[in-house]
């Protein structure tokens, strides 16, 4: 009885926890997630639900052939630790897509993407 | 991965509770009582000061050793990269310099190698180490089990909920070092009365008990304070505590740790009181069966405990129930 209780819950502990959970969920985007826009933006900017840790945060935008299309200077906020962001070259019309990966100062990683269009 | 990091995680938090309990024992168990027992008894008081040195030695190795592992698979979830490249020079120095977890564990590194470095100081001569090295040692253990709150998920807290998420985490950690940790050496002085029934290791089988249940009360207490203060954070609410992953597991460790409160019950309020009242007249044979339930509770405790701290390694890889109920209402709509 006293190796069965903790073996039990080990193995219910291993089955019930999923794979390691995203924790800094994506709360905010400019350009909005799906959005169809028209003035072409100067910047992606992403506000997550956790403060992040800049060493291993990324931010990449691409265009509709997946090249790389931004000035690849990505940071952190200093005053609001949770907002990533990246700055933008003037971008032609098409769609856009954003990848991103950040992790939250409590150890997670979180990984995402949407797209965005801007129109003529 | 995900399993591994449990593993480890689990492993870790045991040897660190259990390291810090072993000191707790000492000086609030060991000091107090030893100076009163008999000359007799000196040979069980030098086995038993040599126990609790093997517990805090092999603990902190053992912490020490799952520290390393635990940077090591943070390390490789961090970066994304492959083993190799995540462990080489570069990676490893980034973690450790340009993340709050490396930092806290560069920190929590230097405190435990201060603490093997005493360990080593007093191996020789335990009998005679006084009060000042134990606690000094204590304070250190102390420090490494509650700057863990730092690695969870108070961590990512903001603003002043920040500040008290930590410190209800920090306290939630000592306490449970203090219980948890200090049963395993009371369990080894009820074995030794139960297994040589001379009246000097029953005398000190009741009064390490009696003494361990004062603690007990009080670790207990603030265990289950810091325990709901972390649930207000983590879980936020009733329905998210019944709905989530998260939620249902902790349902799990509040269920196992309800049965620990009565077993901590039945000693405290039954079996206790009904130990000689003068524990130095106790007669080895006839407090015998009170011994054996006390110890037969204990290591119950243990077990129990061991599964609770396994449900909280799994706990830390999860995304708290507060987060994942916020993000189905706002995937819903509601």
């Amino acid at each position: 009885m006293h190796t069965f209780i903790p073996i039990a819950t080990l193995v219910a502990a291993l089955v019930w926890a999923p794979q390691a959970q995203a924790h800094a969920f994506l709360d905010r985007a400019m350009p909005a997630v799906g959005s169809t826009i028209h003035v072409p933006p100067t910047e992606v900017r992403l506000r997550f639900s956790e403060e992040l840790e800049p060493a291993f945060s990324t931010i990449r935008v691409l265009d509709k052939n997946g090249v790389q299309v931004d000035k690849m200077d990505k940071h952190v906020d200093r005053a609001d630790p949770a907002i990533l962001s990246v700055s933008l070259p003037p971008l032609a019309p098409g769609t856009y897509r954003v990848v991103w990966r950040v992790l939250s100062v409590d150890t997670h990683v979180t990984k995402g993407d949407f797209s965005f269009d801007l129109a003529p | 991965m995900n399993e591994l990091s449990i593993a480890i995680r689990t492993i870790h938090f045991i040897s660190t509770l259990v390291l810090f309990g072993a000191f707790v024992f000492f000086i609030w168990i060991v000091k107090p009582v030893v100076p009163g027992m008999p000359d007799s008894s000196l040979t069980a008081q030098r086995t038993l000061h040599r126990r609790l040195w093997q517990i805090a030695a092999w603990s902190l190795i053992a912490a020490i050793g799952s520290g390393i592992l635990w940077l090591a698979t943070e390390a490789v979830l961090m970066s994304g990269l492959g083993v190799e490249r995540a462990l080489a020079q570069e990676t490893l120095g980034i973690v450790l310099n340009e993340t709050l977890f490396g930092r806290l564990w560069e920190i929590r590194f230097g405190l435990a190698i201060a603490l093997a470095v005493l360990l080593v100081s007093i191996r020789s001569n335990l009998n005679n180490c006084g009060r000042r090295i134990p606690v000094i040692c204590l304070l250190l253990a102390g420090t490494l089990l509650a700057t863990l709150a730092w690695s969870g998920h108070a961590a990512a807290g903001r603003g002043a909920n920040h500040a008290i998420h930590l410190f209800a985490d920090a306290a939630h950690l000592l306490a449970a070092g203090a219980w948890f940790g200090a049963l395993i050496p009371l369990v080894l002085v009820l074995v030794c009365a139960l297994r040589i029934p001379s009246p000097e290791n029953a005398g000190f089988a009741i009064h390490a008990t009696r003494r361990f249940s004062t603690l007990g009360v009080a670790s207990m207490t603030v265990l289950v304070s810091g325990g709901v203060a972390n649930s207000w954070y983590t879980v936020g609410s009733v329905d998210a505590l019944f709905v989530t992953r998260y939620g249902q597991l902790l349902l799990l460790k509040l269920s196992l740790f309800a049965v620990v409160l009565v077993l901590a019950a039945i000693n405290r309020l039954y079996l206790a009181p009904r130990l000689p009242t003068v524990p130095e007249t106790a007669c080895g044979a006839s407090v015998s069966p009170l011994l054996r339930a006390l110890c037969r509770n204990a290591i119950m405790e243990m077990a129990l405990g061991l599964a609770i701290i396994t449900i909280v390694g799994a706990l830390g890889i999860m995304a708290p129930a507060s987060h994942m109920w916020h993000l189905l209402h706002h995937h819903s709509g509601m």
